[in-house]
């Protein structure tokens, strides 16, 4: 008897053991993408089929609401109806019925509806055309889809990869090859990728799989991506150290040979996306700003800055989102809530003045707090909890407008969207006399203070770390 | 035609272009009548007290710093109407030909309202925010230093509120943010030139 117990908890801890080595087992997800927006969706399992909320599918697309009517979930979309019934294989959406493939689930407090009907359900509800890859979990809307080629370059060797639309990858880099995750983008399978016959770049293959798209390049050195063209264009090349001594592609997997012992491979790489900064050209539309001379508004000014800083720090590899790109107008609150839906690293509010020929650079007038773990942020006031990050991203840029004889002053302000904002942010604002306010049109004059606006941004996290070692 | 029918068509031309030039004197009066109205600053009743010192805070557009500035001003004994006397001293710097830092002709205060604990609400006249020149630098100057003197005189007072004829409004003139109190002992202080 004794024995037995002592076999019976060997066995467990066994089993425990080995449960702990097993990789964490990834989340499932379906991925909408439609003209408005793109979002992911937890999948679940239930009776060995796929199942997602109806609401959690339904909400990010527009007005949706769900309510209990004795057994029936009625469920309003926009201004079309639905009813399923759980146990049902049929639903009525839209005034049709629809077959789903597997019954309706209630889970809780909400219906599931299997995994294989969600074309047919969101199709019918939304009024526009679905295709469903469903082996990937992918699920396109109307006639979304960006379309990417790739050409390869001798020299250097170099993947030039063009997208119909902006792109902002995931990016991982491993021995022997660089994976590019799009997760919000809907990328479509190429018609085909060119046969690459570089002894630096050696393949690349596309795949679709758990509601994302993955490019994958695999090389015989360590690679880089370089984004430009307003995230159109990425450029696949060589990190520039190693360039030269790129090495022969992988050998094709075969019996291992004998071989003298090799440094162990460095570990993955963690999937790291690239810093992403807002630029706020501020005013826009109606909201003229200030008038600095005869037809020429402050939002005018303020649009040209941005265009040319974002191209200074996309040369420093800096993924850039300007809030408007044309004489769009933009209320405060939208700013804020645009800029914090990206989770930049750096806000730059742009304004352009006329006083003295100087650049001034403002940071929240808020008072210092510590975030609680777990606290709300209050609206009015999410700044506060980031004045130290914001104070250092002010600083670096100082530093660098002194280091080009520009002169530069710092001063808090009370003005939004600064003070709504989760992330480092600041405002500059470029200011000239009023007799020399043509300057500030200047490319010269723009190119020199853009370039050391966009150094400063990209040296702050090194100079913010120094910062904290020296307390 | 005799000589006497010559001289009374030029004396009648004569009359004709001299009543010209009045009629255009008079059109042109009348044309600067509503201006002047605009300028008309609301008078204030006599202020009565003994003369005391008071520090303003004043900005300066060229250095974008508030300088410190002892002034010797009557004060009434009511606290509001002494810090709305303050701020109309410093106010009238401001509206000086050849100020630093210069506001449009009829920005005026209003009103202060000095509530408990610490805060001071200040109600300005349309033409202080209408005309007011649009700019973060120019615009946080002009709220900085109306909250820094209120602060530096009128003991107790950290919070301050602008209004413009009685209402709340986003900002001053695009930029500094008027929904908000500005606490003048909350983060980093203006630069202050001494």
């Amino acid at each position: 008897m004794i024995v037995e117990t002592q076999v019976k908890l060997r066995l467990i801890a066994l089993i425990a053991f080995l449960a702990l080595l097993l990789p964490a087992q990834q989340e499932k997800l379906l991925t909408v993408y439609s003209p408005q927006v793109s979002y992911s969706v937890a999948v679940v399992e239930r009776d060995g089929r796929e199942y997602v909320g109806v609401l959690d599918l339904l909400q990010p697309l527009g007005a949706a609401s769900a309510r209990q009517d004795g057994d029936t979930w009625k469920v309003r979309f926009n201004s079309a109806e639905a009813e399923f019934k759980p146990g049902k294989q049929k639903a009525k959406v839209g005034g049709k019925t629809v077959k789903l493939g597997a019954p309706v689930l209630q889970d809780k407090q909400r219906a599931l509806i299997p995994l294989a009907s969600v074309a047919p359900v969101l199709s019918q509800l939304s009024a526009m055309p679905a295709a469903f890859h469903e082996g990937a979990r992918r699920l396109f809307l109307g006639n979304v889809g960006t379309q990417f080629s790739a050409e390869l370059e001798k020299t250097p060797p170099k993947l030039v990869l063009r997208f119909t639309a902006p792109v902002n990858p995931t990016i991982a880099t491993e021995p022997g090859r660089l994976r590019m995750i799009f997760t919000r983008e809907p990328l479509l399978a190429p018609a085909s990728l060119p046969a690459l016959d570089d002894k630096l770049i050696t393949g690349a293959s596309f795949a679709e799989r758990n509601g994302a798209a993955e490019l994958t390049i695999a090389a015989g050195a360590p690679l880089m991506a370089t984004f430009s063209d307003e995230g159109r264009t990425i450029t696949i090349s060589a990190v520039p150290a190693l360039r030269a001594q790129a090495a022969p592609p992988p050998a094709v997997p075969g019996p291992p040979a004998v071989a003298p012992p090799a440094p162990a491979a460095p570990a993955p790489a963690p999937l790291r996306p690239r810093p992403v900064v807002v630029i706020d050209p501020a005013h826009g539309g109606d909201d003229r700003g200030a008038i600095l001379a005869d037809n020429l508004a402050e939002k005018d000014v303020t649009l040209a800055w941005a265009r040319r800083l974002r191209a200074a720090l996309e040369r420093h590899g800096i993924a850039v989102i300007l809030l408007r790109d044309s004489d769009a107008a933009l209320t405060s609150d939208e700013r804020a809530a645009l800029a914090n839906a990206a989770h930049p690293a750096a806000f730059i509010s742009l304004h352009a003045g006329a006083a003295s020929r100087a650049v001034r650079i403002y940071t929240a007038h808020l008072p210092d707090t510590t975030r609680k773990p777990g606290a709300f942020l209050p609206w009015d006031t999410a700044q506060a909890s980031f004045l130290d990050s914001s104070r250092s991203l002010a600083g670096s840029i100082a530093e660098e407008l002194s280091k080009r004889n520009l002169p530069v002053s710092a001063a808090p302000v009370l003005m939004r969207p600064l003070n709504n904002l989760a992330a480092a942010a600041i405002a500059v604002e470029v200011t000239a006399t009023a007799a020399e306010v043509l300057a500030l049109l200047a490319p010269e004059y723009q190119q020199s203070i853009c370039a050391a606006l966009a150094d400063g941004i990209a040296a702050t996290p090194a100079r913010h770390a120094a910062a904290v070692e020296s307390h | 035609m005799t000589r006497r029918v010559k001289i009374a068509l030029v004396v009648l031309l004569a009359a004709i272009v001299a009543m010209g030039l009045y009629a255009f004197r008079l059109k042109r009066q009348a044309e600067k009548m509503p201006m002047r109205a605009a300028d008309n600053r609301p008078i204030a009743p006599p202020v009565a007290g003994p003369t005391e010192h008071v520090t303003l805070y004043v900005a300066d557009d060229n250095d974008g710093a508030l300088h410190k500035r002892d002034a010797s001003i009557a004060l009434p004994a009511d606290p509001s109407q002494r810090a709305r006397q303050i701020l109309r001293a410093l106010l009238a710097d401001y509206l000086e030909k050849d100020s630093p830092h210069p506001l449009a002709p009829g920005a005026d205060v209003k009103d202060v309202f000095l509530l408990k604990p610490n805060l001071a609400v200040v109600d300005t006249t349309a033409a202080f925010a209408e005309g007011h020149r649009s700019g973060i630098l120019v615009e946080e100057l002009t709220v900085v230093s109306i909250a820094q003197t209120l602060a530096a005189n009128i003991p107790g007072v950290t919070r301050v509120k602008i209004l413009v004829e009685g209402k709340e409004r986003d900002t001053l003139a695009g930029h500094a943010d008027l929904s908000d109190f500005y606490d003048t002992a909350a983060g980093d202080p203006w630069p202050v030139a001494q």
